[in-house]
């Protein structure tokens, strides 16, 4: 019995195999993005809407860096207090009845 | 058997968003973010850090706890993975979570529901989500949860 899944028969199977799987990747990430851009969509795009975000000592650790010219630009942390406010408008064109 | 549906969103090593979620998670210490819509609160995710030293070394373990405060806000009506799709990639999700020493916990108008990652302790639940990184809280308010996503 001839076993075809030796040699190049073994090797296309493998390319085959990873081509899938490399597509299976991206297919989920695109998932995964779909998913986020739908919530933006409804915190962003909503007409007539106010939304919130408040910040209530969010201390974020900014790790070192280094310069263009390789200098130690060092860390640092950041506290973040406040609100960031967007309101949404819908607007009628001109064109429209 | 084979419990779990194809459909589920993988959690990949090479995940780009997921990736960028966890350096966030990870280079915030402490404190808070509250979300509103149309003046009512929608979300509210508290982070803390707490410093452990193991033989010398620091370890630092993040402890999210995300409160979905209007959790139909966050609905996919269309979304067409089911229950055991969602607990497969809640696995991989929290798997990658211990192993980064972050716990996520979800709560839903401030009751505990699933907490994922490092501090989950399964007990019947490892049964179900076949995991050591998820602990269902309350399956009331995780099939709560369930319901709200899947309303329009």
């Amino acid at each position: 019995m001839l076993n075809n899944n030796t040699g190049k028969h073994a090797n296309i199977g493998k390319e085959q195999g990873g081509n899938t799987r490399q597509g299976e990747e991206q297919k989920a990430v695109s998932q995964w993005a779909q998913i986020v851009s739908r919530v933006m969509e409804k915190v962003v795009s909503g007409t007539n809407m106010s939304t919130t975000i408040e910040f209530d000592d969010l201390e974020v650790d900014i790790p070192k860096a280094k310069g263009p010219d390789g200098r130690d630009l060092g860390g640092a942390t950041w506290k973040l207090n406040g609100k960031v406010v967007w309101i949404t408008e819908a607007h009628r064109d001109q064109g429209s009845i | 058997m084979i419990l779990f549906g194809r459909k589920h969103l993988h959690v990949s090593e090479s995940d780009q968003i997921i990736d960028s979620l966890f350096k966030i998670m990870s280079s915030v210490s402490s404190g808070s973010i509250k979300l509103e819509v149309a003046n009512q609160p929608a979300m509210k995710i508290e982070i803390n850090t707490n410093d452990d030293q193991v033989d010398g070394d620091d370890n630092n373990r993040t402890v999210v706890l995300l409160d979905l405060l209007e959790p139909t806000f966050f609905s996919v009506p269309d979304d067409q993975t089911g229950l055991f799709d969602k607990l497969r990639t809640a696995a991989e999700f929290a798997q990658k979570l211990t192993d980064n020493g972050i716990t996520f916990s979800l709560l839903r108008k401030g009751k505990e529901a699933i907490t994922l990652g490092e501090e989950a302790r399964p007990s019947l639940s490892r049964i179900i989500t076949k995991s050591n990184d998820i602990q269902v809280n309350s399956i009331k308010e995780s099939a709560k949860l369930k319901n709200d996503f899947d309303d329009a």
